[in-house]
């Protein structure tokens, strides 16, 4: 349906375990409070999910719609 | 004086009536022509509806309050939905692709086929009607609290007016006019709570916004130290094998095309992340500098705040909640009643009848009355809920339990891609399909055994223990046929 490039499956399974693991962070306690807030005043735990939505939502949505 | 949260439902509940009626005026000879809309679900349409369906109360309520009161731990929510979208894909692709090839409706019909067996077949049929069932009514006592703030109305009525009006639109148009009246409240709660973003943030703004929140909100385990990083993984575990839940599967088998059944898939986590995961912990960080302090429970946070700010936003925020709601009580009333009429109904009478032909108009009048039935056995457990605080409690908890019900059918999916190394073979499955909520239950409430071992939830110890169980067995009982499904 779109003419664009094929992701294949491995490399997209690679992408995913090193997405999950880039959540690691998050979990990691009092790691973020001493981020310092980079934009706007918005606190750094919530920049780096809102990168890591993104990124998964753009990337996987790609995947589905060229498998 | 009408409230004015009872006159916009009205508005609403018009809309739907016409587009039930719409719905009806397209001929239905056969049960896949009402519970799949013909098979012919557009891409627009099943985006939007996988997304309002997968978007419940929850999204627009327990989850702000959750936020509020836990931190951002909870992120990692609309975080899973991103493995949710690559596990509903996983699985949607092979549903689509068997689904046509074989004219499957139902679950109970591919498990039915792919294992040759009839027990394989009505154990899928149980899980998908109790978990369906319960969602279903989860949902709609769960608008009990909503009702009785905007509109002083007790549960037994809300229980009886929210039937009455999903009975009404599923009865006339099956799938179609549910898919159609998603796509009404999936625009209507995205708007609303884009809405809600907008007017809660110059108050929260003046309060000093992310500054006036303490710095326990932005890391984990949060403020009730919830979030702990097996908590949050066992979580994700679980949003990972809720891609084989019924009301996705009934969806991809209705795509018109694979182009239609990809782009549902997308949409099937789309609008609860957007909800949920973008504009939601703004909303919810709004409403905490906004108002800190609140004392309720988490699912009647968001209704308080907004109230306290505009009483009128406050009913046009419960018609969100409603929008939300709805969207997921109705697709699960007719994925129930789609197990009563295909996989009981349908297969007791062609067993009678022994292959014979039922005709075409006694199948789908059968098929609209067990949305009736359906629509009448939900309202009696309501009603039977009301008698206690337990039960209405234990009806609630379905909410997720109807997600976690999903493991087997996943199991078993992911067993025809890695075939042979990864098979579930008909035992396997059949023992999956009991030990896993007979494990996973207990173990998520404290049911005589403790609750979430080591921090991880039951649904997961659930999981994996079934799930090891269903592979050795597997192992050691004959293979599945690799011809019928494994080359799809």
């Amino acid at each position: 349906m779109i003419r664009k490039r094929k992701i294949p499956n491995k490399v997209a399974a690679i992408i995913f375990a090193i997405y999950v693991a880039l959540w690691v962070p998050l979990f990691i306690p009092n790691t973020f409070p001493n981020v310092p807030e980079l934009i706007a005043g918005i606190p750094a735990f919530l920049l780096w999910y809102w990168v890591l939505l993104a990124f998964g939502w753009l990337f996987f949505s790609y995947w589905i719609l060229t498998s | 004086m009408i409230p004015p949260f009872l006159i916009m439902l009205a508005v609403l509940f018009v809309i739907y009536a016409i587009l039930g009626v719409l719905a009806y005026r397209i001929p239905a000879k056969s049960l896949s022509d009402l519970y799949l809309a013909g098979r012919g679900i557009g891409a627009f349409a099943l985006f939007m509806t996988m997304g309002a369906t997968a978007a419940s109360s929850y999204s627009l309520m327990g989850a702000y309050g959750y936020y509020y009161l836990q931190g951002s731990g909870f992120l990692v929510w609309p975080l899973s939905q991103i493995p949710l979208v690559v596990s509903t894909w996983i699985v949607g692709k092979k549903i689509f692709a068997v689904g046509r090839k074989y004219q499957h409706e139902t679950l109970a019909d591919i498990f039915g086929h792919y294992y040759k067996s009839e027990v394989a077949a009505l154990l899928s049929a149980i899980l998908v009607f109790l978990g369906a069932m319960f969602y279903t009514i989860a949902q709609v006592v769960g608008l009990g609290w909503l009702f009785m703030t905007l509109a002083g109305i007790p549960l037994n009525v809300t229980i009886l007016v929210v039937l009455a009006i999903m009975g009404v639109y599923c009865t006339l148009g099956g799938l179609r006019s549910v898919v159609w009246c998603d796509i009404v409240n999936g625009l209507i709660f995205c708007i609303i709570v884009v809405g809600a973003m907008a007017l809660l943030l110059p108050p929260a703004l003046e309060k000093g916004f992310f500054a006036a929140i303490p710095a326990t909100h932005f890391t984990t385990p949060g403020p009730l130290g919830i979030w702990t990083a097996s908590f949050a993984f066992s979580w994700t575990t679980f949003m990972f094998w809720a891609g084989a839940v019924p009301w996705y599967v009934q969806r991809f088998l209705a795509a018109k095309d694979l182009k239609a059944a990809r782009v549902g898939a997308i949409g099937g986590v789309f609008l609860s992340a957007f909800t949920g995961g973008i504009v939601g912990p703004i909303l919810a960080y709004a409403m905490l500098a906004y108002m800190p302090g609140v004392k309720a429970p988490s699912d009647q946070i968001p209704l308080l705040i907004v109230n306290k700010l505009s009483p009128i936003f406050a009913a046009i925020y419960g018609i969100g909640v409603w929008a939300a709601a709805v969207s997921t009580a109705d697709s699960c009333l007719v994925v129930a009643a789609q197990a009563l009429a295909k996989d009981f109904w349908y297969r007791f009478v062609t067993k009678i009848k022994r292959g014979s032909e039922v005709p075409a108009e006694k199948v789908a009048r059968m098929g609209r009355l067990m949305v009736i039935v359906t629509t009448i056995i939900s309202a009696a457990i309501g009603y039977g809920a009301l008698l206690s605080p337990e039960l209405m409690t234990t009806i609630i908890m379905f909410t997720a339990i109807a997600w976690a019900m999903s493991f087997p059918f996943f199991l078993a999916f992911i067993g025809m891609y890695w075939y042979p190394s990864l098979r579930i073979s008909k035992e396997g499955f059949i023992a999956a399909s009991i030990l896993f909520p007979a494990i996973a239950i207990p173990f998520q409430f404290g049911l005589g055994v403790p609750k979430n071992p080591f921090g991880i939830i039951g649904y997961a110890w659930g999981a994996l223990i079934s799930g090891v169980v269903a592979y050795i067995i597997s192992i050691f009982t004959k293979r599945p046929p690799k011809e019928l499904y494994v080359k799809e």
